[in-house]
């Protein structure tokens, strides 16, 4: 029997879960603690945690020690949510939970708290057939909100709108001077909601709404009839959210939690979730009732075969960054080419690179987005590419990853300089990496530099530390042969293999 | 909505304090049954007696407090503090003339008739008698004696609360004697404390052919009063006794250790107003004023009692050796039929739920079942709630051993139990220091509710056993109270005990339960919601069907649905043993809900609720009552009975409990209680009949309740014809 704990710090809310296997490789929840924290409150108000909330964190979690090891586990993890990057004093407190209660907590990127969310989502059932129609996945956080848009079954984009419930609630404090505050705050939301809108759905429609995060299905369980294991009709969810009234609602949320609740979000989070409902019009509403902790779950668990896993989230990654190539108008057959060459060269180069299953996802996002700075502009294109890698949301993809990509497209034509030249960037490990993606790059990219992908048949070889290139061509390649040399003696200062390129002309 | 303002009318409802006047009464009258043996008789006099305490520093402490703080707000009757006051003084003179008037006419003749003698008046012992008691004062009594003189000088000393004194007044032998302060010619005012650290009934010699005769400790202090106060003539001389204001009441949001603010209060208790003063019916005027006036206790607050001063001494006399024949022989709890003495519990629970009955089957199960987790190699941990626990618990002796055997072992240990705060703080470090996680519940909410949980890590799985009851884990009342609960193993109770510690442990509640209805939250809605849908059914002409078994009823809210259900057609039947603010036979209002209440031999504990449901009966137990502090005030569990063999059981209990004709009483339609006709009727006793079925059981098959329909027989359709 194998069991797991997952802890998650979120912005309102500390929570332990506590997993089984099942037989049929499903993941049962055993025990649950949860409680409120205040961490996106003090992060707002003082941009960092307070000693209260530091102590009570220490508390709880050596509470939650405790039931962890009364259950026997040793496969655990402690995440805390991307907020915490909003504290200042955040390696100061990580520091004092390890010393206090022995616990290593991991503070997740944005990118990474997103990804098991959504982690968790796609695990069920009903998932895979809402989103191969479309879909629109809604995570709101404390301090921001993430849409992620799904058409037949690709991603089409991941953005993240600074529209969170802590945060519009500290504003509605701000202004609440005024008499019309309430308005004021529907606008900005309104507006910016608006502008996902236009640029990102004008030509999309969306059938399901799919909203993230268990408080809002635990409120609509309270409330009424609603169920959570199947979509609601938009016009019933909306309905739902117009009955419940602010004070109906806070006595839901009593009931929800008599000890403490965060009951200023109250309103807030009524709000944005009928702005929400509004402004992306889908037919359907659905509520995961999943949280961080069961994507933790699946992350920890699905790699070591534990979990049956269906989604494929590689092809999420792709579909994501061939829609980013695709915005930004890069050449597509030069894209497919690229792609295809650099795994080839990366897969028959495995000996050589000791590189593994994730990197050979990096590489082909690397290939796919290699060129996109040029929609800017040519001359400062890998500047360019590095800004909009750098700022396009890419669901699955850890934070550090995203910087990866990014580096190695933008040293696509450039020298690259030494590892002091990165090294606030990246590890050693991760630099070599880098390097590895970077110089299979630029031998892929010289075998197209005309982009007319004038080649078939592309055979590959390692033989007597050379790397045998072969291709059949109809045309002259001579550009290519011209470009390549200088690109292989990077390549072989890298890998201690020359790449040979040998042309087959055929004719016909 | 002015159909159901009707139900409101306060003429329609019984104020709780005097209902529950009404119910001394009834267990007074079991004192009065020639059919029980003298030495029981003597036990519910003395039942009613420390009740009657209770009553007084609890209940009237906060009517009073009331009063002080101007609140004139009426209760559920239409009656405002002070009217309460008035009418609870009126009731309980004559209650307690009831109790001594037993006690002098009946039980005291009866008892010398056996051989028993209680000499309650010193100047009725013979010599010898004499002799041993001035004796015994000498040797034991005047060393611990601290008698107290009042006078300009020294002030009116604190009298503590529920203490027996003797007042006095004295005259100083040498009224010039400059040694001597004070107001020479005059009488003045002496008090001292019966000391509790001797026994209240003192072992005297009997004359010839008596089993037993005693005199009482107040009598041979006050037959040797002099030699206290050596340099006064003493002029008179009564045993007093006063009842104080000692409703613990205080801001838990500002206590941030709330056991220190207990034992605090614990201190403070014997500092509160006087509410009662019992003082010996002979007493002398001169001597009561002076009391009157310095304890500031007005005229109906005085009792003036004929016989000894507090009766809960009568108690002690029941264990009396040689007097078999002057007690009921106590009932043996029977076993379990599918628990033996071997039976490992994990593995018996797994082939399905149990079922007890307390006290007729025996509590051992339930102890057994945490000694058993505490030394069982695959237990991971145990979960308890501990309300109020006997002197010497083993339960508390299984949880430190399993603490100490590596378990984790959680116990929430309730402070606030009334009365038993000194003895559950002493379990509460005992278990600490044993390594047990001690937790002391929820600010603002006592947990009554009883639940017991044990995880185990088998073989593909972890395993959750839960005991469920209605009763507290006490091994000792448990032979006295009549009490269910259930053991199960099934999933969905054991995520639902998972999450009542998690809440208990201070985290928030699940989102949602499987099948435990919680109090404070979820428990009022739900009764109401399963009353409505019996209103709905009646309305669209199906049978509907509520029976309930509680120990008190004095729920508005609770009431005005039961009282619209009855309108609608829906047919009560309640079984409630004390308070019941509802009243029965109102036209249009309450002519289908009939009220029994039984006081017997065992104190009726259980709580149950039936309900037909369209002929998918729901059944229920608990911990709740329907009263408001048991619904918004409390962590309470209710809990679903399933199993269809369990079910059968339960109805089968309701059903003789509402058949009993020998110890139940009947709510009339003016609110009194009397007895139920037995005309034309076998004799049914229900108690008496669980204890014969308890101890049939065990050779018959456990299966034959299965399957068995439950056709609801009413015990009171016979009777209804009659009248």
């Amino acid at each position: 029997m194998k069991l797991y704990a997952s802890v998650y710090i979120g912005s309102n809310e500390i929570i332990l879960k506590v997993f089984k296997v099942t037989a049929e490789k499903r993941l049962k929840e055993l025990d649950c603690l949860r409680t409120p924290i205040d961490v996106a409150q003090d992060i707002y108000v003082s941009e960092e945690l307070k000693k209260e909330t530091i102590n009570r964190l220490c508390n709880v979690l050596n509470d939650m020690k405790k039931t962890i090891a009364m259950y026997q586990i040793k496969d655990y993890e402690v995440y805390a949510g991307s907020s915490f990057h909003g504290a200042k004093n955040r390696f100061f407190v990580l520091e004092q939970i390890k010393l206090r209660t022995g616990i290593q907590v991991v503070m997740l990127s944005n990118s990474e708290h997103r990804f098991l969310s959504y982690r968790a989502v796609a695990s069920l059932d009903t998932f895979e057939q809402m989103v191969s129609e479309s879909a629109a996945i809604v995570d709101i956080g404390g301090a921001g909100l993430q849409i992620t848009l799904f058409q037949k079954g690709k991603v089409k984009t991941t953005q993240h709108i600074m529209l969170g419930t802590v945060m519009m609630s500290e504003n509605m404090k701000r202004l609440s001077y005024m008499t019309n505050y309430k308005e004021q705050v529907a606008q900005v939301m309104y507006k910016e909601l608006e502008t996902f809108v236009t640029m990102y759905m004008a030509d999309i429609k969306v059938k399901y709404l799919i909203i993230l995060g268990d408080y809002v299905s635990t409120l609509m369980e309270h409330s009424s009839e609603y169920r959570i294991t199947e979509p609601v009709k938009l016009e019933q969810y909306i309905k739902f959210l117009t009955d419940i009234n602010k004070d109906v609602l806070s006595n839901t949320v009593q009931e929800i939690d008599i000890l403490n609740a965060h009951e200023e979000l109250v309103e807030p989070f009524l709000m944005l979730h009928r702005a929400i409902a509004e402004m992306i019009p889908a037919k359907y509403v659905y509520i995961s009732g999943v949280s961080v902790n069961e994507g933790m779950a699946y992350h920890y668990l699905a790699p070591k075969k534990y979990l049956k896993v269906t989604h494929d989230f590689d092809e999420d990654i792709l579909s994501a960054a061939w829609s980013i190539a695709k915005r930004y108008g890069s050449y597509q057959p030069h894209l497919k080419a690229l792609d295809s060459i650099s795994v080839q060269i990366f897969d028959v180069m495995r000996k050589y690179h000791g590189l593994g299953k994730r990197q050979r996802l990096l590489m082909r996002l690397v290939a796919i987005l290699h060129d996109c700075g040029k929609y800017i502009s040519i001359s400062d294109a890998s500047i360019c590419s590095y800004t909009i890698v750098m700022s396009s949301e890419i669901l699955g993809l850890t934070h550090k990853e995203r910087e990866m990509v990014a580096t190695v497209v933008s040293l696509n034509r450039k020298q690259l300089e030494g590892y002091d030249s990165l090294a606030d960037r990246f590890t050693v490990d991760e630099y070599m990496t880098v390097v590895k993606l970077l110089a299979i790059l630029k031998v892929a990219n010289a075998l197209d530099r005309s982009h007319k992908q004038k080649f078939k048949n592309i055979k590959m070889a390692v033989r007597d530390d050379k790397l045998h290139i072969t291709m059949e061509t109809k045309d002259s390649i001579a550009l290519e042969k011209g470009m390549f040399e200088e690109k292989a003696d990077f390549f072989e200062k890298v890998f201690s293999v020359r790449p040979i390129l040998r042309e087959q002309r055929i004719f016909e | 909505m002015s159909k159901k303002e009707q139900f409101k009318n306060p003429t329609f409802y019984d104020n709780r304090e005097l209902s529950w006047i009404k119910f001394e009464h009834r267990v007074l009258d079991e004192s009065k049954d020639k059919n029980i043996p003298i030495l029981d008789r003597l036990k519910f006099v003395s039942i009613t007696s420390s009740n009657l305490d209770e009553f007084f520093m609890v209940r009237v402490a906060s009517l009073k407090d009331m009063e002080h703080a101007g609140y004139k707000k009426k209760d559920i009757a239409g009656m405002t503090p002070t009217k309460q006051l008035q009418e609870i003084n009126t009731a309980v003179h004559a209650l307690v003339e009831k109790q001594y008037h037993t006690y002098n006419r009946s039980l005291m003749p009866l008892l010398r008739k056996q051989g028993i003698n209680i000499i309650g008046a010193h100047e009725d012992l013979n010599e010898e008698q004499s002799d041993f008691v001035d004796r015994y004062f000498q040797e034991q009594v005047y060393p611990v004696l601290t008698p107290m003189a009042v006078d300009a000088s020294r002030p009116f000393p604190l009298v503590r609360n529920k203490t027996l004194n003797i007042a006095a007044l004295i005259q100083s032998k040498n009224p010039d004697s400059k040694l001597q302060q004070g107001s020479r010619q005059e009488l003045e005012f002496a008090t001292v404390q019966v000391p509790s650290v001797l026994p209240r009934l003192i072992p005297i010699p009997s004359a010839q052919g008596e089993r037993y005769t005693f005199t009482l400790l107040e009598q041979i202090i006050e037959k040797n009063i002099d030699k206290l106060f050596l340099n006064y003539d003493v002029v008179c001389a009564y045993p007093y006794r006063i009842m104080r204001n000692a409703d613990l009441s205080f801001d838990e949001d500002e206590a941030s250790d709330l056991l220190k603010e207990i034992q605090k209060q614990l201190v403070k208790r014997q500092w509160g107003e006087v509410i009662r003063l019992e003082i010996e019916h002979k007493a002398d005027k001169r001597l009561l004023k002076t009391l009157a006036e310095k304890l500031e206790v007005r005229e109906e607050e005085i009792y003036r009692i004929n016989g000894p001063i507090d009766l809960t001494f009568l108690m002690k006399m029941y264990g009396l050796a040689g007097c078999d024949d002057l007690r009921e022989k106590p009932f043996v709890p029977q076993k379990n039929p599918r628990i033996a003495e071997d039976t490992n519990l994990f593995t018996e629970i797994k082939k399905g739920d149990i079922f007890l009955t307390h006290p007729y089957e025996t509590f051992d199960p339930v102890v057994d079942f945490i000694k058993q987790a505490a030394v069982d190699p695959d237990v991971l941990a145990i979960k308890q709630t501990l309300y109020r626990v006997s002197g010497n618990s083993p339960i508390i002796a299984a949880l430190a051993k399993a603490a100490e055997n590596g378990k984790q072992v959680t116990v929430l240990v309730e402070l606030k139990a009334r009365f038993d705060e000194e003895n559950n703080i002493v379990w509460a470090k005992k278990l600490e220091k044993a390594g047990c996680h001690v937790i002391y519940g929820l600010v603002g909410l006592k947990t009554h509710c009883k639940i017991a949980l044990v995880v185990r890590r088998e073989e593909d799985s972890i395993t959750r056993y839960v005991h469920l009851g209605t009763g507290n884990y006490n091994d000792s009342t448990a032979k006295l109270y009549t009490d269910c609960g259930i053991f199960t193993c099934a999933e969905s109770f054991g995520e639902d005990a998972t999450a009542v510690f998690n809440m208990l442990s201070g985290y928030s509640e699940p989102a949602r339960w499987n099948k435990l209805i919680v109090a404070p939250i979820w428990l009022r809605n739900h009764f109401i919601s399963l009353i409505q849908r019996e209103i709905a059914n009646a309305k669209e002409g199906k049978p509907a069907y509520i029976v309930a078994k509680m120990n008190s009823l004095c729920d508005r809210e609770i009431i005005e649905n039961l009282y619209e259900a009855s309108a609608a057609g829906v047919q009560i039947y309640l079984v409630i043993r004390g308070i019941c603010c509802l009243r029965t036979g109102i036209d249009g209002i309450s002519e289908n809900i009939h009220v029994t209440s039984i006081v017997g031999t065992f104190l009726e504990h259980s709580r149950i609720f039936y309900f037909y449901n369209d002929g998918q009966e729901d059944i229920y137990m608990g911990s709740a009552d329907w009263m408001p502090r048991n619904l918004d005030r409390r962590v309470e569990i209710l809990f679903p009975i399933e199993d269809e063999t369990i079910k059968a059981r339960i109805k089968h209990i309701l059903d003789v409990l509402l058949k009993d004709n020998l110890k139940a009483y009947v709510m009339r339609a003016d609110g009194t209680y009397s007895r139920s006709s037995r005309r034309g009727k076998a004799t049914v006793g229900a108690q008496m009949q669980f204890c014969k079925e308890a101890m049939v059981r065990p050779q018959k098959e456990e299966q034959t309740w299965k399957g068995r329909r439950f056709i609801p027989v009413w015990a009171f359709e016979d009777e209804k014809d009659e009248s």
